[in-house]
């Protein structure tokens, strides 16, 4: 059996252990509650009922037959109207005859008539029929308890005073009732399975790899060097099978290198008595060890292999930190806005995301510039311990002002673990693995950005927002200790070569026409769309509709979910057909129009349908725009290297996109959320229109006779 | 390997069941919650509604003769009520139900806040608010004049409410960790049973490595079995072997060329030759 599709079982067998522990702890859930809700309930009934009895009773009591009371269906009506837990009232005569009734859904008269006539049977002897000592036996109303009648609970009580029950009232709730309060929880149960899968993934991918392929690989790596003659490593001793035989190879590796280096000792003494001797054994010597590599000094260096998997997980725990909030920081935001003013302006609750975004993007060449000192393990634990305090803070700031703060504070953090996982990955991968090992950073990014709203807002439903801001900081500090245990044996990356500043890259790549028009039509708009809808407009939105905040989790983790399963398929038919230009078109065209209809049809699904297409589109776009820069860039790559090309279009993007929540709130200030989502599809489906027809006409690449673009000309 | 990968299982199984536990306990508290509430709330509207009869007949509430009946009527409805107070508009109590439960502990005093609180709500919708010790249900009476003349508050048991809901999150605690620990033992048991052959080929090749580590002049050993690590290291016996051959070889040659030196003493070189 490999090795993966161990790891397939594996992962099989924690999803089935995962759904066995929700399906065993949801039904007992159900149980629990019913056995707990179902008394309440029927207490309710009884109060109720009696209540409505007593009314009925005092008709009674004036002389007014059951069958002449006016307005008793009318009656019955008000008092369900208060009462949505109650499915209907009926009155029955003796015979079990219905007389009124009023019900959003109700018995058949059949088991009303039965349910009558079992009630009667329960009474005392002098209440069933004509008594004249009814005074003597008091009747046990308290007793009474609702039983189950068809798809009801039905509880029947006598109607009746003095000397005969006149007939029977039927109170009655929906037998589903404690069903149903679980099947509401039923998307939050899925969503939680959605979340566990995903960790579960991410979780044994690094403890299998870290634990087992990793320490395995290293094994081979080291025995197949002792194959090959080179004896010059050490592999690191762990508690387990892997360290025991890791120990007997350091023994045999010591061994043998301890014996070379007496031997070269000695022969070391016979240079001073008689060289010609010591330089002809030198000779015999270096023929013998020929095709053996040996310690330096005899002193073998452990053989290390990047941790590329601890990275990724490293990268998934702090994505998911900072977007556990994300579904409900507009709403946050929101709650300190009203401080300063009592209907606060979406411009004001737009500033702590601007601020955010602002802030990441700027500190992302400070970050560069620290990983390059400090190595990645150090970069991304002073980020991570950046971002614990900002996000600690957040949940605790004391108004609006210490809320911005704790943003940017949050922000820098950010910034200095992105790169610094960016980094180590470009740094660590193997040249011929560049692509897969980018593409693991950005599953783990991926899986987080999905996981992340959802959680979050389940977590700020159910424990408040300052305990979720608690649970984020804890996990931004638990993916610093994780990096600087998994990232902090590794070595530092070689310093790279110096480049002329990126002043230089910028004022190359904004030289670039195509350059431009692709910024400016494509990225830009797609991380405005992304900050300005999805981030902002997407949570007041759907908050003023009357959505929870695990509803608004949930609608945001849709994006994520396109994006994740989408992005590689989209990505490979680019490669394959070379449709990146088509595609970072029709991706564009996709995500605007998907925003259009909201303000006409201003509901949950609207937004929803407008959130599953902006991760459609972005799926098709976002890898495909990469490309295309590579193919627009390809000089200036030439002259100042991947790195700096890329690090000046994401800064670039970042920029525009830190506009976003500042657009969006603008818009929603003269036009309403609603409005505002819609405007901002069509700023979506222009730019994507501007972009396509704009490459139509110039291509890609310029033609082989064309020097200068003609905007850049 | 077996118990990190467990460990690690038994964490994601804990999360999952933590996240479970905290939505079916804020659903049934939420519903628990509703019901007592909507109860009460009935109970409390009904009593209004008998006394505002009185008052839009024209009676001062003060001299509503019948009120302490009815309060005492409503009250026997539950076991769990602890008082009914019926006030004027400004707050002196007027009537009181009290629970023969709390005869020996009477019922702390409505403090002046509650009552404005209810005095002061301008609907007819009623208002929830609760101490440590007790629920209470507030409305307002209102004339037909639809001027505020007083108002009523119910104070229900809140130890019987706080039970409730902390016996069902033991119960589906408890149930949680029984299925936490089902589920760690089905684990272990399914990585163990996973990884057997794993740990079986590691085994395998340790024993071969510690045989020719204790005896290196054997011949390649036959336990390391068929994998790629078992085939490495063969590979790698078979290298160190040929390196301690050379070992030999530059330990005969630095004897013989130490005796033309004339440092070493003869029979010294069968001494040097083990590695």
């Amino acid at each position: 059996m490999t090795v993966s599709s161990r790891f397939t079982r594996l992962f099989t067998l924690t999803l089935s252990l995962i759904i066995a522990a929700l399906a065993g702890i949801s039904l007992y859930a159900a149980l629990a509650l019913e056995r707990s809700l179902i008394p309440q309930l029927d207490q309710k009934m009884l109060t109720m009922g009696l209540t409505v009895n007593a009314k009925l009773d005092r008709a009674l009591r004036y002389g007014i037959p059951l069958e002449r009371l006016p307005g008793v269906a009318d009656f019955f009506g008000t008092v369900l109207a208060a009462d949505p837990d109650l499915a209907y009232l009926v009155l029955t005569r003796r015979d079990g005859t219905v007389l009124y009734q009023y019900g959003t859904s109700l018995p058949k008269p059949e088991q009303l008539a039965d349910a009558t006539a079992a009630t009667l049977k329960m009474l005392p002897a002098s209440q069933g029929a004509a008594s004249a000592d009814s005074a003597k036996e008091p009747w046990p109303i308290q007793a009474l308890t609702a039983r189950p009648l068809g798809d009801f609970y039905n509880l029947a009580l006598p109607v009746g005073s003095g000397e005969a029950v006149a007939g029977v009232l039927h109170i009655g709730a929906d037998a589903g009732f404690v069903i149903q309060k679980i099947q509401e929880i039923l998307f939050d149960i899925a969503t939680v399975f959605v979340i566990a899968t995903l960790v579960a993934f991410e979780l044994l991918l690094l403890i299998v790899h870290h634990y087992l392929i990793t320490p395995i690989n290293r094994l081979e790596m080291v025995l197949s060097h002792i194959a090959d003659g080179n004896l010059s490593h050490t592999l690191p001793v762990s508690r387990d099978e892997t360290g025991w035989l890791a120990r007997l190879l350091n023994q045999l590796v010591e061994r043998l290198n301890a014996a070379h280096q007496q031997i070269l000792r000695q022969a070391a003494s016979l240079q001073s008595a008689t060289p010609v001797a010591a330089n002809r054994l030198s000779t015999s010597l270096a023929q013998l060890w020929r095709g053996f590599t040996l310690a330096p000094e005899g002193r073998p260096a452990p053989y290390q292999l990047a941790d590329l998997f601890g990275a990724r997980v490293a990268t998934f725990l702090f994505i998911f930190a900072v977007e556990l909030s994300q579904s409900f920081l507009p709403l946050y935001a929101r709650v300190y806005a009203t401080d300063l003013s009592d209907s606060p302006t979406p411009l004001l609750i737009s500033l702590p995301l601007t601020v955010f975004t602002l802030t990441a993007a700027l500190s992302m060449p400070l970050a560069g510039w620290r990983f390059e000192r400090a190595g990645s393990s150090r970069t991304f634990t002073e980020g991570a311990l950046l971002m614990t305090l900002g996000l600690a803070g957040t949940g605790l700031a004391w108004d609006f002002y210490g809320l911005l703060v704790w943003r940017v504070l949050t922000a820098a953090g950010y910034a200095f673990m992105y790169v610094a996982c960016q980094s180590y990955v470009v740094a660590h991968a193997p040249p011929q693995k560049q692509a897969s090992s980018g593409a693991l950073f950005v599953s783990g990014l991926m899986a987080a950005t999905i996981c992340g709203p959802a959680i979050g807002g389940i977590l700020a439903d159910h424990i408040g927002y300052t305990a979720t801001f608690g649970c984020a900081a804890i996990l931004a500090a638990c993916a610093g200790l994780m990096a600087f245990r998994l990232l902090s044996a590794e070595p530092m990356p070689a310093p790279p070569p110096r480049r002329p500043v990126r002043g230089g890259v910028v004022r190359a790549m904004t030289g670039n026409g195509r350059f431009m028009l692709l910024m400016l039509f494509a990225a830009i708009p797609a991380k405005l769309l992304l900050n300005g809808f999805l981030f902002f407009l997407v949570p007041l939105t759907l908050s003023e509709f009357g959505d929870s905040r695990s509803e608004i989790g949930r609608v945001a983790m849709l994006y994520g979910l396109a994006a994740l399963f989408l992005g590689p398929v989209f990505a490979r038919l680019a490669d394959r057909f070379a449709l990146h230009g088509l595609l970072v078109g029709a991706g564009g065209l996709l995500a605007g129009i998907g925003l259009i209809p909201v303000f006409f049809f201003p509901t949950t699904t609207g937004v929803l349908a407008g959130v599953l297409l902006l991760g459609i589109g972005q799926a098709m776009s976002i890898s495909s725009q990469l490309a295309l820069v590579t193919r627009i860039g390809r000089a200036p790559i030439e002259q100042f290297g991947q790195g700096p090309v890329l690090g000046s279009y994401r800064l670039i993007e970042r920029l525009g996109g830190a506009s976003g929540p500042l657009v969006a709130a603008g818009l929603a200030a003269v036009f309403g959320y609603p409005g505002a989502i819609t405007i901002t599809g069509l700023l979506g489906v222009v730019t994507a229109t501007l972009f396509s027809v704009s490459f139509l006409i110039l291509g890609i690449e310029p033609e082989p006779d064309d020097e200068l673009s003609p905007i850049a000309s | 390997m077996p118990v990190k990968i467990t460990a690690t299982i038994t964490v994601l199984i804990a999360f999952v069941l933590g996240l479970a536990v905290l939505m079916n306990y804020a659903k049934f508290e939420r519903t628990f919650n509703g019901l007592m509430q909507s109860r009460l709330a009935f109970l409390v509207q009904d009593l209004r509604d008998t006394l505002e009869f009185g008052l839009d007949l024209g009676l001062d509430p003060a001299a509503m003769a019948n009120t302490a009946a009815i309060l005492t009527r409503e009250a026997a409805h539950d076991p769990h009520i602890l008082s009914i107070s019926v006030f004027n508009e400004q707050g002196h109590i007027l009537y009181q139900y009290q629970s023969k439960l709390l005869d020996p502990h009477p019922v702390t005093p409505l403090t002046p806040a509650w009552l404005e609180t209810v005095l002061q709500t301008a609907s007819k919708t009623p208002q929830h608010i609760s101490d440590p010790e007790t629920l209470m249900v507030g409305i307002p009476l209102i004339n037909n004049f639809g001027r505020t003349v007083g108002g009523l508050i119910l104070r229900y048991d809140r130890s019987f409410h706080d039970q409730e809901l902390q016996q069902t999150l033991f119960n589906l605690i408890r149930a949680a960790l029984l299925i936490l620990i089902a589920a760690s033992l089905v684990a272990l048991l399914s990585v163990w049973l996973l990884f057997r052959s794993t740990r079986r080929e590691l085994r395998q090749v340790r024993i071969a490595l510690e045989d020719f580590l204790e005896n290196q002049q054997r011949p390649a050993s036959p336990h390391a079995g068929d994998s790629v690590l078992a085939a490495l290291e063969v590979a790698a016996e078979q290298k160190s072997r040929e390196f301690q051959q050379r070992l030999i070889l530059a330990n005969r040659i630095l004897r013989l060329e130490q005796r033309l030196a004339g440092q070493a003493p003869h029979g010294s070189e069968r001494q040097h030759e083990g590695v």
